[in-house]
């Protein structure tokens, strides 16, 4: 049987892709091979670490669980799509002062999660953050100053209100 | 991963239609969370993946009808954990899809494919025998209803046939101010198997209900333990005779989470601590 691409419209970070995408291609896999966006890593494969998470229509997800052609009439943001005019989005400016970025291979995943639980609960307290991020690892940090990252994060979005979205 | 075709069929006819000619080398495709990894593990190894997304006639929610609610196939285990209905009335399904996975998993995943996978650790399934629930299957020569004890055969073993598909799950409404409770213990708080999951309800009569996962084959209520129960829950000498009869009804196995005997252990932890939640939710007769 012979397997061909299929096509899809899908809007990444605010810009409509026509793609034409395997089936069996994961929308981690597109992303990075297909559109070039790099931020979003692979690590697992398996759901379990978080690296490719990104943000569905307005909710969390591993890209790597997702195959591409589920994402047609779809809407992705991927960590390309936070910064504005070469201005860093408040979340990406709260990691990089508390110093919650070493290796910096889990970050983009953190910070899309930390965006997704910020568009839906802009006060969270501790336990939701921890809840909220229990689906990203992270080998370096010790997860201690990436909770304080998105306290301060927190703290930067109800200052400027609305900025987050 | 392996290759295959993939197919997003309009309507039940159109889907029903693909599964028969496919067969056994189709895969449903709902939240995909455990089929992409079965299949890039080479579990599986379908010609085709059928997605349920198109699909016009099934549902991503959970319904409230006059009887009871409906869970649909697509309905993802955030959207039943976050549902009032369920939080109110099925408090122990609440806490058991928020149980599963990390937040990513639960908002592709589904309650309905978590019962398919048929694992005996599944936090759902646990939950979801408190609440006598049925299964309504569909194929092209039609629909039947099963419950979901019968629809569970073994590790990942059901009734299901290669042409069919589970398209929603029927809960009647319990006993009004019936309270109930999920517990789970995994190695870690956060995104872990259970190691054991123990569900119970509390009817303000003093019925109970006692539901067991990961120690057996398939989750099961424990029916022996729920008899001596029945009309004097709050007794001490009462409950620890029950957890007896909870901990002789478990066969666990041991493996790299647990070994047998720590599992019977811990059903009777987790059993102690499921009836004090329970019964304090149901006070006086008075169920939160």
């Amino acid at each position: 049987m012979m397997i061909e691409s299929i096509p899809i419209t899908v809007e990444v970070n605010g810009t409509i892709q026509r793609l034409k995408v395997m089936p069996h291609h994961s929308l981690a896999v597109v992303i990075r091979e297909q559109l070039g966006l790099l931020g979003t890593k692979i690590s697992c494969g398996e759901g379990e670490c978080g690296a490719c998470t990104v943000i569905l229509d307005g909710k969390a997800v591993n890209s790597c669980m997702v195959l591409a052609v589920e994402a047609d009439g779809c809407s992705v943001l991927t960590i390309e799509g936070l910064a504005k005019n070469g201005e860093l989005h408040p979340i990406q400016t709260a990691f990089i002062e508390e110093g919650a970025v070493q290796c910096g291979f889990c970050t983009p995943g953190m910070v899309m999660s930390t965006k997704a639980l910020l568009d839906e609960n802009p006060e969270p307290e501790e336990e939701q953050i921890r809840e909220a991020l229990a689906g990203n690892l992270c080998r370096c940090t010790g997860y201690h100053r990436i909770i304080n990252a998105v306290h301060a994060a927190a703290r930067k979005s109800s200052v400027h209100s609305g900025e987050t979205k | 991963m392996k290759r295959f075709n993939y197919a997003e069929p309009k309507n039940l006819v159109e889907l029903v239609a693909l599964l028969h000619q496919y067969g056994a080398s189709a895969s449903i495709l709902a939240g995909g969370t455990d089929l992409i990894n079965h299949i890039s593990h080479g579990k599986r190894s379908p010609k085709i993946v059928v997605s349920l997304r198109g699909v016009a006639e099934l549902s991503n929610t959970v319904i409230e009808k006059s009887e009871g609610i409906e869970i649909g196939v697509l309905a993802t285990l955030t959207t039943v954990a976050e549902h009032p209905l369920v939080r109110q009335r099925y408090t122990a399904l609440a806490e058991a899809a928020v149980k599963v996975g990390s937040k990513q998993i639960r908002n592709r995943g589904t309650v309905v494919g978590n019962v398919c996978n048929a694992s005996p650790a599944a936090d759902t399934v646990t939950a979801l025998l408190l609440f006598d629930p049925v299964l309504s299957v569909l194929a092209e020569t039609g629909r039947r209803t099963v419950a979901l004890s019968d629809f569970l055969l073994g590790p990942g073993q059901t009734s299901l046939a290669a042409d069919e598909l589970v398209e929603s799950i029927f809960l009647p409404t319990p006993i009004e101010g019936t309270a109930s409770t999920y517990r789970k213990l995994s190695r870690r708080e956060g995104v872990d198997l259970a190691t054991v999951g123990v569900a119970t309800s509390v009817e303000w009569s003093g019925n109970i209900r006692i539901a067991l996962g990961a120690v057996g084959p398939k989750a099961f209520r424990a029916v022996a333990a729920e008899l001596q129960l029945k009309g004097n829950p709050r007794d001490m000498d009462n409950i620890e005779s029950a957890i007896r009869l909870a901990q002789v009804a478990a066969e666990p196995i041991s493996d790299l989470r647990a070994s047998n005997e720590y599992r019977r252990e811990m059903v009777g932890a987790l059993l102690r601590q499921a009836l004090q939640q329970a019964l304090a939710r149901c006070k006086g007769g008075e169920c939160k």
